[in-house]
């Protein structure tokens, strides 16, 4: 469903009703804005990576490269590099023939991965810089509507080099287009016309000689050749009806989408809500000290993500992926948000000490889906250390990612009389001093006592003491103990905890007072 | 070469750099360190060239064996410590803490970390972190109570990182014979602890940075709630 605000193209079309939420959703499909004045305002830019799939598998290569893609037994030519176009070898042609006419041709594989990602990392950019309306929704290119921020760029020829820079540094090579809709910036780029098209009254003019293997499928140019028919404007010069007829009605949509006599969808890029990052190792590795390097860019790019979003993170995940075994996962937690290099790398070396790679690892992923608000308190500007030194919420993390859960036993001091009770975890905990006598360290469990003449035995005779405090309680808890304590001594002179139980009658060592 | 001892005394600069160091001491005269903690024991406080606990140091502590006060030794620092919001780490002792205890010695519980860790590989490298961090006031650690005997080294690294941290380790080691008490170290302090037949500690200094001397201490033998041997001032 297409809204247009152009009287021509809704003839013959009953424009239904649309409610009024609805409509304002679909109107933000729509980049061409409503009044005549603001359309002129819309510029899209398209630039056109032709040569992407040469452009992420070999950079520069001076030699002439293809990358080919397997079809059903034949293996064909997806692109060729522009050296190896010049020596004869065209997209299509099969492998085999390409290698006849050069010899020393560098062949490799197509991955498609790869230029998704380098498509993706161009639209972040484009994103970033300078709109929002980005999409890539045309193989192999990327449309920026530029039109609204050339205020602040106020030249193209800026907004050209700070992409041209970008471009450079990712060693892909593009070429542009700027037209006020995409499809016609699209069709120009892929045309290789890169004169700003600025007005649709000069849009007219410039489509006109585009040629039409850049629009229509190989069947449908067939038909046209047949028929003389070379460029866009032998197209457009075809009755509507017999244009119908001949290319489908998708083409006369497209037309006229292309020329602005329909407003056109665009659909948009968005960036992914999370941060997923990965690195194909050219050479397996089971040696978890050779994958920190890569881990560490991983970790300067994910940094780079959180900052640019203003936002922190608690836990991040790092998958090394393996050939036939389910990846190998380590979990980066912390108990405060970061979003450092330095953070992710202190807890990643802490715990690769302890970490098993299952086996050789083919890629290294770095995922982050959680995400705060950055918080102002939690991470300076500049080093959250005091001089260098760790706070004890980052000795904790540490310890946990080296250590695991249970490196800390609890301290508890709740109310129950009964001994042992007085540290269990789950009682209710109090800081409440009391004036008994209480040894420092205490038996996980009473230690059995053997008697001597009545008297208990430990290292030696032990001395008790006059005095005894009797624990009689938990009788409703159907854990009752009675027992009589004793501080006692034994023969080297230390002082130990005894008690003897009232209802068995038997000694028992249960604490010493270090 | 002969020095006029008062040209030293004039110095100002000379002594500012004394009091800031705690490494550089003037033979048989440490006049003890502004920094330094005081151990709670009066007459251990004036045995101490520190008249401390020597700030930033590990001390080795010889005991014969376990309840003779060895802990108790510690609560007035511990129970500072943890007012000062500064973190305690009591690693693998030979038994648990008891928590009621050490609450009625006026400790804050929640500063009181009581780690307990098998290997004692991690042990090292959890007490190595825990010195240098800013939170952590001191250590006390067990050593070889589950498994293996301590290297030099590891002490060494310990006294590094508590340097560092500016936070003291309290390093237990059971002394039964003479050999271990003669064998040189790493630490800054250490003291053989000895229990006195009428009750109380005997501590001997074996080792003091600072001081040349060997000094006994005998601490007070009222009944105490913590421990019957130790008065806490």
């Amino acid at each position: 469903m297409v809204i247009s605000d152009e009287e021509g193209s809704t003839k013959g079309q009953s424009s239904p009703v649309i409610s009024s939420d609805r409509r304002q959703h679909q109107l933000r499909l729509l980049t061409p804005a409503a009044s005549e004045e603001k359309r002129s305002e819309t510029l899209w830019l398209c630039l056109s990576l032709q040569k992407l799939a040469v452009d992420v598998v070999a950079s520069g290569a001076s030699t002439p490269v293809v990358v080919t893609e397997n079809n059903s037994s034949r293996v064909l030519i997806h692109t060729a590099s522009e050296s190896a176009e010049q020596l004869g070898i065209a997209n299509g042609q099969t492998l085999s023939s390409a290698l006849a006419l050069v010899k020393d041709l560098v062949v490799c594989q197509r991955d498609e991965k790869k230029e998704q990602f380098a498509l993706s990392k161009l639209a972040q950019f484009a994103y970033r810089h300078f709109s929002s309306a980005v999409s890539l929704d045309y193989s192999n290119s990327l449309l920026v509507e530029v039109g609204r921020s050339r205020q602040l760029w106020q030249r193209l020829e800026t907004i050209k080099a700070v992409l041209d820079e970008f471009l450079l540094a990712e060693g892909l090579s593009a070429t542009y287009a700027w037209a006020p809709t995409a499809r016609a910036a699209y069709w120009l780029a892929c045309g290789g016309y890169s004169q700003p098209v600025l007005s649709k009254a000069s849009l007219a003019q410039v489509v006109f000689d585009v040629e039409l293997h850049h629009i229509v499928t190989p069947a449908q140019l067939k038909t046209f050749h047949h028929s003389g028919i070379k460029t866009v404007g032998d197209v457009l010069r075809l009755p509507r009806d017999g244009l119908a007829r001949r290319g489908g009605r998708l083409l006369l949509l497209q037309l006229d989408e292309a020329m602005g006599r329909r407003a056109e969808v665009v659909k948009r890029w968005y960036p992914l809500p999370y941060f997923l990052e990965d690195f194909d190792l050219s050479l397996p590795s089971s040696e978890l000290s050779l994958l920190r390097p890569i881990v560490e860019s991983l970790c300067q790019s994910l940094s780079h993500y959180l900052q640019q979003r203003q936002v922190m993170t608690r836990r991040v995940q790092i998958r090394f992926l393996h050939k036939r075994e389910s990846a190998s996962v380590m979990t980066l937690g912390f108990n405060r948000v970061v979003s450092k290099p330095k953070d992710f790398l202190r807890l990643f070396d802490a715990q690769s000490a302890q970490f098993k790679l299952k086996k050789e690892v083919l890629v290294v992923e770095l995922c982050c889906r959680q995400f705060q608000v950055m918080d102002r308190e939690s991470d300076d500007f500049f080093d959250s250390q005091v001089d260098g030194k760790e706070s004890w919420a980052q000795l904790e993390e540490l310890f946990h990612a080296r250590l695991g859960e249970d490196y800390f036993q609890p301290l508890v001091n709740s109310r129950d009389h009964r001994p042992e009770y007085a540290m269990a975890a789950s009682a209710c905990a109090t800081n409440e001093k009391n004036s008994l006598t209480r040894p420092l360290w205490m038996l996980a469990k009473a230690q059995r006592l053997n008697e001597i003449h009545q008297a208990p035995y430990w290292h030696g005779q032990l001395h008790l003491e006059d005095s005894f405090e009797r624990i009689e309680q938990g009788w409703w808890q159907g854990d009752d103990i009675r027992r009589d304590y004793f501080v006692a001594t034994t023969d080297a002179g230390a002082k130990v905890w005894v008690y003897r139980d009232l209802r068995q009658g038997q000694w028992f060592l249960h604490g010493v007072f270090g | 070469m002969l020095v006029n001892s008062l040209d030293y005394l004039e110095n100002e600069k000379l002594e500012s750099l004394l009091d800031s160091t705690p490494s550089l001491w003037r033979g048989q005269r440490y006049r003890g360190h502004a920094r330094s903690l005081s151990t709670g024991f009066d007459a251990l406080d004036e045995a101490l060239p520190t008249g401390g606990w020597p700030p930033g140091a590990v001390v080795e502590l010889m005991v014969p064996s376990m309840g003779i006060g060895e802990l108790s030794l510690w609560l007035p620092v511990i129970k500072r410590m943890t007012e000062e919001q500064r973190y305690v780490i009591i690693a693998n002792p030979p038994y648990m803490p008891y928590a009621p205890a050490l609450a009625n010695a006026g400790v804050d519980l929640e500063y009181v970390k009581w780690l307990s860790l098998d290997d004692e590989q991690d042990t090292l490298w959890a007490l190595e972190k825990a010195l240098r961090n800013r939170e952590c006031g001191m250590a006390l650690w067990w050593p070889g109570t589950k498994k293996g005997s301590l290297a030099d080294s590891a002490v060494r690294h310990l006294q590094l990182a508590a340097r560092e941290g500016e936070s003291l380790l309290g390093l237990y080691r059971v002394a039964n014979d003479d050999r271990g008490i003669r064998q040189s170290t790493w630490a800054a302090l250490r003291l053989q602890l000895r229990i006195k037949q009428e009750g109380g500690l005997d501590i001997d200094i074996l080792k003091a940075r600072g001081s040349h001397r060997q000094h006994s201490v005998s601490l007070a033998t009222e009944a105490h709630t913590a421990h019957p041997f130790l008065n806490v001032a």
